[in-house]
């Protein structure tokens, strides 16, 4: 009895083993690869990871953060994420639908007048369609969210600087700041205690001081310093992090902290009416499976959705003029997502994301076809 | 379209009634590759810039001052590094060449006694191929060619002599899936040949 015992455990430590090493290969492999599309792609700082349900499976950073002192890129070395913040953009807006105190179906000209297309809605500026319910259209324009600034004060009373920031504080994510401006901005007034910002403004001063370089990369990969794009908040762009804050809101939205499961499944589904207008919760009012449109646009409330070797990928993108780019792709039926940062354009560049495809850049290729086997 | 180049010239080469001064030539070559370069994302040791072996064989035809030849050029480990390949991410490659080209050479009475320079252009196809440790960015594409160059050819007999080359190689039609280049859709592949041969002819 006692030998099969410690014959049993033996074997079971091999087996535990094995597969140990058999996952370390693969992230072995992943970061060599990474490593090479970095390296031929001339990003001079690269910060990445792959994050579980519940944890960080693997993490890793190279080049410089700066180049002429040689300063290694970190993981706590706070890039511009861009267009990235539109994934905290509409889990605020997502989080103030679940509360009862946003309907997607607002029109957006109700919270600026300044509105570009007034009549569109919440849910259309979110998803970038417009034209008939029955036949949306899609268009790239991250120009079209600004109104969900107001959207949001209105939700939390507020502003959306504030709820964002009060978001990166309940999440742990120590190094995000919430526009490259915020330590221009006047604290608001007495009493001090109510405004983040006035808390927040020194841990946003040494985060601003440790942000890495933005670099512009010529054609023979030769890094100059550039700036970056973004010099406010808006609701798609202007966030500083870290790949470790992005770990944290990950694992936070994976794990239900941040919305409920079937907000999630909406926000991940790609826009499409309902005929019979049969609702089943707030969030679902007018959406329904993806398979029932032949084309359907590639993108969800937040975040681009399409399906890879039949299975769903859920990603954002940031990229700004020419000095900064950043990703993340989820693979929610593994629970698996893929975090990058970079301080050059070149995760992004060329290739064409607002189109809807993340493996037409070879650093979502390589994602998906290391974990999407 | 450069295929057809290729087949065109192979086809002149065939049907056309050889002067009396014609000559065949056949080239058994042997060189390097270098300075190369490409968009592809397969070429994941950056090692297309580094110089390769190159072999391969060339016939030709050539009258007067106008000629053409058929030249298939095979590159081993063109995608793959030197030194430590401990780390190296692409296991074996190579790449290979079949090209058909025009010849102008300094006519052959001026050269009887000397080295006789020559130029070509032409075009075919170019086949890259790797196989990578995680089977991934895996290149297996044919791409459309284009090349131009020269060299020298010096006989030390009647049948027998040696040739010096120099080529400039290019894909031509570049597209490739999304993902698998560094700018897009395009995955230009270009380099260098330089060569020795081995000179027979008729």
């Amino acid at each position: 009895m006692r030998r099969a015992f410690i014959t049993l455990t033996v074997a079971a430590l091999f087996l535990l083993h094995g597969f140990a090493s058999a996952e370390d290969l693969v992230f072995s492999r992943f970061e060599s690869y990474l490593e090479s599309l970095r390296t031929q792609t001339g990003i001079p700082g690269l910060a990445a990871a792959v994050v579980g349900k519940s944890d960080v499976l693997w993490e890793g950073a190279s080049g410089m953060q700066d180049v002429d002192r040689s300063l290694p890129m970190r993981l706590d070395t706070p890039v511009h994420i861009d267009g990235l913040t539109e994934a905290f953009s509409a889990t605020l807006v997502l989080r103030c639908v679940e509360e009862g105190r946003l309907s997607l179906d607002e029109r957006i000209g109700d919270f600026s007048a300044e509105a570009a297309d007034p009549d569109l809605t919440v849910r259309q500026v979110l998803t970038y369609v417009s034209g008939p319910a029955a036949n949306p259209v899609y268009a790239y324009r991250p120009d079209r969210l600004q109104p969900l600034t107001e959207a949001v004060r209105r939700c939390t009373d507020h502003s959306f600087r504030e709820t964002l920031a009060n978001l990166f504080d309940w999440l742990a994510m120590v190094d995000a700041v919430p526009g490259p401006d915020v330590l221009t901005l006047v604290p608001p007034p007495a009493p001090p205690a109510e405004s983040v910002l006035a808390s927040d403004l020194a841990r946003y001063a040494q985060t601003l001081a440790r942000l890495s370089l933005p670099y512009a990369v010529s054609a023979t990969k030769r890094p100059t310093v550039s700036q970056y794009s973004a010099t406010t908040l808006t609701p798609t762009s202007g966030v500083i992090a870290t790949v470790r804050d992005l770990e944290q809101f990950d694992i936070a939205l994976q794990n239900g902290t941040l919305l409920q499961s079937d907000t999630l499944a909406a926000a991940w589904r790609a826009p499409v009416a309902v005929t019979n207008g049969t609702t089943n919760s707030v969030i679902n009012s007018t959406l329904t499976s993806a398979v029932t449109s032949p084309k359907l646009p590639p993108h969800g409330m937040g975040w681009f959705v399409q399906t890879y070797k039949g299975e769903p990928v859920v990603w954002q993108f940031g990229a700004s003029d020419n000095g900064s780019s950043s990703m993340m792709v989820l693979l929610p039926a593994r629970s698996l997502t893929l975090i990058l940062v970079a301080n050059s354009t070149g995760l992004v560049k060329s290739f064409d994301l607002p189109n809807g495809d993340i493996s037409a850049s070879p650093f979502g290729q390589l994602f998906l076809q290391m974990f999407v086997r | 379209m450069w295929c057809g180049v290729a087949v065109l010239t192979l086809a002149v080469l065939a049907v056309t009634p050889a002067p009396a001064f014609a000559e065949w030539q056949l080239k058994p070559f042997a060189g390097v590759t270098f300075g190369g370069a490409t968009d592809l994302v397969g070429d994941l040791d950056q090692a297309v810039p580094s110089v390769h072996p190159v072999a391969g064989a060339n016939l030709a035809w050539l009258g007067n001052i106008f000629g053409a030849e058929g030249d298939v050029g095979y590159s081993f480990g063109f995608f793959e590094p030197h030194g430590n390949t401990a780390n190296a991410l692409v296991l074996n490659s190579h790449l290979t060449t079949f090209t058909g080209n025009v010849i102008v050479a300094m006519p052959r009475r001026l050269t009887e006694y000397t080295l006789r320079p020559y130029l070509v252009a032409g075009g075919g196809l170019m086949r890259a191929s790797t196989n990578t440790k995680s089977q991934i960015f895996e290149l297996a594409n044919t791409f459309g060619a284009m090349d131009i160059g020269g060299g020298v050819t010096g006989f030390v007999s009647k049948n027998f002599g040696y040739t010096w080359d120099i080529r400039y190689f290019t894909n031509v039609n570049s597209a490739v899936d999304p993902g698998l280049s560094l700018v897009g859709t395009s995955g230009k592949l270009k380099f260098w040949r330089a060569t020795m041969a081995m000179t027979f002819r008729n």
